[in-house]
């Protein structure tokens, strides 16, 4: 199969998913046991009350119907409207993604980076302490609640040793965030020159960034530590030794690119993590991100906010899959063959 | 220099497996230890509560934020409710949870999945593309809408990340399921004249459910730890039940002040919980895997 129908049968299988994702998250709101126009409505509302919100969402058509309207505007990039704050769900989210991918891309590469230098340091060094402590460190890493996590960082950190700034949002209450261009504070703040803003930034991504990376690094470290092991079997490894290449140079120059797959493949479960871990973590650091905001449209009863975050989260989980799929064939050319 | 270099390797692949050994012993530790959790946390959730002389949820404005002494073994509250009473009803609540999650998941994943496997065709492709929608949203997403829509109890907690973790068991138990139908065991039943159903159900099923359970020890944990981020974030199961996410939640609240146990143990009794489950978990993955 050449690259381009792989990539092409690629992407409509993604397109098919994300249908399907769609389909999924109309039926979870209609899993109401009554409708959202009574959730609307609120409590004292009078059945007529009840109708016009209904025809007013178009909730007295026919499922398919519905389904259709729904459909269609969501390919117009209509969310619907949250009620809480009043504005189109996608104006929402894009004002708050930014605060999220910051977040998110902090946690991925430090995780990613303590992850791997532990799996290969263990591998090659199978058996000894360190190994035993990588071992001991992923199983602990798999256990621990995220949020307790944080809250224990913030007490020995915060209020302990009063080390980090205070966990509450990206910057100190009386600054004001700089003027785009990207949005990600560490870095607007660095072009705007402000660096006293830089590094209220910076110190306020620390613990949730740290939290994320202490519950997902171990997941890399396994990961890694497996696939190098079972490369470091192989017979071009052992004839490399026996040439008498570093021990280094063979971990991380001849071993480690062979061990990738595997390794990729652990990645896209800890962005998919990331993504589920961060209204969590943006919750308890009351971090102003799209996982904050699912929080408190979760405790108004907010259905389209609500609605409009799980499909944006899907969205983006089957847009990783699909470029880690593709990327699969970069690293490994036998891959799109198959 | 060549007889060197053949016993330096020789000497390594020594060491290597003397270490291998160093390994090994550690994970035989902590499968004891893991063990040792499990049992601990399963009769203490089972005797414990009746045991405790303080009922969960009862308040006592005396006894308020008391730090952990002999009276209250893990202090009190800011009702003055006991802790410790509420650790192990709690540890009651979330094994309930978690064991009816996992059931439910496996039950119907596995049954779902060695059908899938064994029909084949268009039934298989249409279960398949289900199972890759549903595993488009991260599990404790899944769950967390689920919860949003059906309201917050007990029952719905369970059916959410019960039908969040589903996929995880069709999948492995139809991967399984596509291995062994090609077996000659299944073909001699098939000669003998044996039904397709009593073949699956007798002769398949019982052989295609190993993966499933090392998955289920796992995730009676990730059932532990999601029960609770739902609980964490104010669904599912809402105060003043006593269960370990409502406490870590609760005690949250006093997170800069003094009253450090009201939400530091309840965290530690998840973290044990599922720790205990993980230990477990990857023991039979190794025996498995050894089997193989």
């Amino acid at each position: 199969m050449s690259l381009a129908t792989y990539i092409a049968r690629r992407l409509g299988l993604a397109v098919i998913t994300l249908f399907g994702v769609v389909v999924a998250a109309f039926l979870l709101t209609r899993m109401l046991p009554g409708n959202p126009a009574y959730v609307k409505a609120g409590p004292y509302a009078k059945p007529e009350q009840i109708r016009a919100i209904e025809r007013q969402m178009g909730l007295d058509k026919p499922l398919p119907v519905q389904f259709w309207n729904y459909f269609t505007n969501l390919l117009k990039g209509d969310m619907g409207v949250s009620w809480s704050t009043s504005h189109p769900v996608r104006e929402d989210l894009i004002q708050r993604l930014p605060a999220t991918v910051e977040l998110s891309t902090a946690a991925f590469v430090l995780a990613v980076t303590v992850g791997l230098t532990l799996g290969v340091v263990a591998a090659v060094k199978q058996g000894s302490v360190i190994d035993q402590a990588v071992h001991l460190i992923s199983v602990s890493g798999a256990s621990v609640a995220l949020f307790w996590l944080g809250l224990m960082l913030i007490y020995v950190f915060y209020y302990k040793l009063g080390l980090v700034l205070d966990p509450m949002g990206r910057l100190s209450p009386l600054m004001n965030a700089p003027p785009g261009p990207t949005g990600l504070l560490v870095i607007d703040t660095l072009i705007h020159g402000s660096f006293d803003q830089f590094r209220s930034a910076l110190g306020h991504l620390v613990l949730p960034t740290v939290s994320l990376t202490i519950v997902l690094a171990p997941t890399v470290a396994k990961m890694a530590r497996t696939a190098m092991l079972e490369v470091l079997q192989s017979d071009y490894i052992q004839t490399a030794r026996a040439i008498g290449l570093s021990t280094a140079r063979l971990a991380w120059q001849d071993a480690l690119p062979n061990a990738m797959i595997p390794i990729l493949t652990t990645m896209g479960i800890v962005l998919a993590y990331l993504l589920a871990g961060n209204v969590l973590v943006e919750t308890l650091f009351a971090w102003p991100g799209i996982g904050f905001y699912a929080w408190n449209a979760l405790l108004s009863n907010d259905f389209d906010a609500i609605q409009g975050f799980v499909l944006l989260i899907a969205i983006l989980c089957v847009s990783i899959n699909l470029i880690i799929d593709l990327l699969y064939s970069v690293v490994d050319p036998r891959i799109r063959l198959g | 220099m060549a007889t060197t270099g053949l016993l330096q390797t020789r000497d390594h692949r020594v060491r290597s497996r003397l270490l291998q050994g160093g390994r090994q012993v550690l994970r035989q530790k902590l499968f004891y230890l893991s063990l040792f959790l499990v049992v601990g946390l399963v009769l203490s959730a089972v005797f414990a509560p009746a045991l405790v002389p303080y009922q969960p949820l009862k308040t006592n404005p005396e006894a308020v934020f008391q730090a952990p002494s002999r009276a209250h073994w893990f202090g009190t509250d800011q009702y003055g409710r006991d802790m410790f009473a509420r650790l192990v009803h709690a540890a009651r609540l979330d094994l309930i949870i978690s064991f009816s999650v996992v059931g439910l998941a496996f039950a119907l994943g596995s049954l779902v999945g060695a059908i899938s496997g064994f029909v084949g065709g268009l039934v298989d492709d249409l279960v398949m593309r289900i199972a890759d929608i549903l595993q488009s949203f991260p599990a404790f997403i899944l769950a967390m809408g689920m919860t949003a829509v059906l309201g917050n109890s007990i029952g719905n907690v369970i059916l959410a990340i019960g039908a969040a973790y589903t996929p995880y068991f069709v999948r492995l138990t139809r991967g399984e399921m596509l291995k062994v139908r090609q077996m000659e065991y299944a073909d001699a039943a098939r000669c003998a004249g044996v039904s397709p159903w009593r073949t699956l159900y007798y002769h398949l099923l019982p052989n295609c459910i190993t993966p499933s359970l090392v998955q289920a020890a796992l995730a009676l944990g990730w059932a532990i730890l999601d029960t609770a981020g739902l609980a964490f974030l104010g669904l599912g199961i809402c105060p003043p039940t006593a269960e370990w996410g409502v406490m870590v939640s609760d005690g949250a609240k006093n997170i800069l002040g003094v009253e450090w146990w009201t939400w530091f143990f309840p965290g530690l009794a998840i973290f044990l919980a599922v720790f205990g489950f993980n230990g477990v978990a990857e023991m039979l993955r190794a025996r498995v895997l050894r089997e193989e």
